[in-house]
């Protein structure tokens, strides 16, 4: 579904990311992991059309969309639920979540509406709350269910996890989980390294920009390296 | 209901007013307060709900001043037609500048509609076959008068033109209210609160930030023909780079990104730097310590903080 190869990119004059080439196939979940600063997010951004590469291809459902703007790109199906809590935070939570759909025909949204209710009862308390005034692990399930929202075929994560209670992480692993078994494709970044082993089906190791390993989520977790790097064995 | 209470009140009041102040300087100073007021709500559209800000909301006053002014003296237009035509003019203006403007945002985003300001004040002062220049335009025609059969509302007369200010004034806030109360307004709060999410959430932000723009500008250039038309006589200077600081300083001081903000700060703009003339030669320097100390103090402005004030005195009471 997704198949990104040679994937170069940068901020100015400096490479970040040296030719990462991966893809993810349709009803997979793929985690992409690796210590801060390997280029995973700046590939994500990529991937939404938030930034355009250097060079390489990043090829969606069969077309290219390389250096494509993110609104059209978001309207291809690709959704994205960015980094640190991002929720229109004077907007209420209702608000947020119609935001999430505005790629979508406004008549099949309510039923959806009442489906993120359900996958995430306290939202439907906060439902006339202001974002912003929610806890972090609300905040997040905000932003998930916003870019569930707009029924994605491809849904980024990036960093679900990041600043968020421990007792919190515990529930956004069950959501992924849960989200993972409707059949939804996902593209996890995550520090959180056993988490995303547990959640992902495959995985890709990247460092420095590059990629040093890739095998299914079993491999990984059995692998020394990543044992001893991320797992803290 | 207590707001449309408001909203009538308010109405009522500045439909009497000229009735019961008999200086003409007063009625003088409050059709400017209300052209200004326009300007101003024109400048929050961009600034306050989009959160871009825009420094060349003077530059689309000139260009709808001058539009005004030309076609109704020179092109043969009646004075009302040309006053509709002149917003449409300034919003041609404003897809031509905003098209590249936008693509670059913050701070760099004003520096470029400064150097707008600054291109059309200079463009107004040098093509002097069609502004003639510095000296000014003279003799701008009134609105034509309108006959009622049993009366005649002539527009040279000051307190007329009070009126007609009036009933744009209201026309302006009924449609910026329509506006930012829309889906679309929803969306430009989206673009101001974070615009890489509002992209990634499959917003084209650019095309919203072009209506922004160009609705903010032909605003600007509406009241800059309802000037033309009041004053009679037009040069560059009103719409130099200074009117534009005026019009986002209005939107600051009243509360950026609320309905009423801009009333309040257009009116103070053009008021205090009057009332301050009690302190003759420090007038300057009162007004620039009354805005500084505003905005440290009231950072979000003056309705906001009004609102804020009541609501939690009207909450003690009802929780003592």
């Amino acid at each position: 579904m997704l198949e990104v190869s040679d994937l170069r990119i940068g901020y100015g004059q400096v490479e970040v990311v040296h030719g990462v080439s991966f893809n993810v196939r349709k009803g997979e979940c793929v985690a992409l992991i690796g210590p801060n600063g390997a280029g995973k997010s700046t590939i994500l951004k990529t991937v939404c059309g938030l930034m355009s590469p250097l060079g390489g291809s990043i090829m969606f459902g069969g077309r290219s969309t390389a250096g494509e703007p993110g609104h059209r790109i978001a309207g291809l199906g690709i959704s994205m639920c960015p980094e640190g809590r991002q929720v229109f935070s004077e907007m209420t939570v209702m608000e947020n979540l119609q935001l999430g759909a505005y790629t979508r025909r406004r008549s099949s949204i309510k039923d959806d509406l009442d489906e993120m209710m359900t996958l995430f009862p306290r939202l439907r308390e906060r439902a006339g709350q202001d974002a912003g005034t929610l806890s972090g692990g609300e905040q997040e399930m905000v932003a998930i269910a916003r870019a569930l929202m707009a029924r994605p075929k491809l849904c980024i994560f990036d960093e679900p996890s990041l600043g968020i209670a421990p007792r919190v992480v515990d529930e956004i692993e069950q959501t992924l989980l849960a989200i993972k078994a409707r059949g939804v494709t996902i593209l996890l970044v995550e520090q959180s390294v056993s988490m995303a082993l547990r959640v992902a089906d495959r995985g890709y190791v990247i460092e420095a920009g590059l990629i040093v390993l890739e095998g299914s989520s079993a491999e990984l977790a059995g692998n020394k390296n990543v044992q001893n790097a991320y797992l803290g064995f | 209901m207590w707001t449309r209470f408001a909203i009538v009140a308010v109405i009522a009041a500045a439909i009497v007013f000229p009735l019961f102040v008999t200086v003409n300087y007063f009625i003088h100073l409050a059709i400017l307060a209300m052209i200004f007021m326009i300007v101003a709500q024109g400048a929050n559209v961009i600034q306050g709900y989009t959160g871009y800000v825009s420094i060349a909301q003077g530059a689309f006053m000139g260009i709808g001043a001058y539009a005004s002014a030309l076609l109704s003296m020179r092109a043969g237009f009646p004075v009302w037609l040309s006053m509709l035509a002149a917003p449409i003019f300034t919003a041609v203006a404003a897809a031509i500048a905003g098209y590249p403007a936008l693509r670059i945002k913050g701070h760099y985003f004003a520096i470029m509609t400064l150097a707008m300001n600054m291109v059309v004040f200079t463009v107004l002062v040098n093509w002097v076959s069609l502004t003639q220049g510095e000296p000014g335009l003279p003799s701008i025609p009134s609105p034509e008068a309108i006959n009622l059969g049993f009366t005649e509302i002539a527009f040279e007369k000051r307190r007329a033109y009070y009126y007609l200010a009036l009933a744009a004034l209201v026309l302006v806030m009924w449609i910026v209210a329509a506006v930012v109360r829309s889906r679309v307004g929803r969306v430009l709060l989206a673009i101001r609160q974070n615009e890489p999410f509002a992209e990634a959430a499959g917003i084209a932000c650019w095309k919203y930030k072009l209506f922004a723009f160009i609705f903010s500008a032909s605003l600007a250039g509406f009241g800059g023909a309802i000037y033309a038309h009041y004053m009679g006589f037009i040069n560059p200077t009103p719409f130099s780079a200074d009117a534009s600081l005026n019009a986002i300083l209005a939107v600051i001081l009243g509360g950026s990104g609320t309905l009423t903000g801009p009333l309040v700060g257009g009116a103070l703009t053009v008021i205090l730097p009057e009332a301050l003339r009690v302190a003759e030669i420090y007038r300057l320097i009162a007004y620039g310590l009354l805005l500084i100390l505003v905005v440290i103090f009231l950072p979000r402005g003056l309705v906001p903080a009004v609102v804020d004030g009541v609501r939690s005195i009207s909450r003690r009471r009802k929780t003592p």
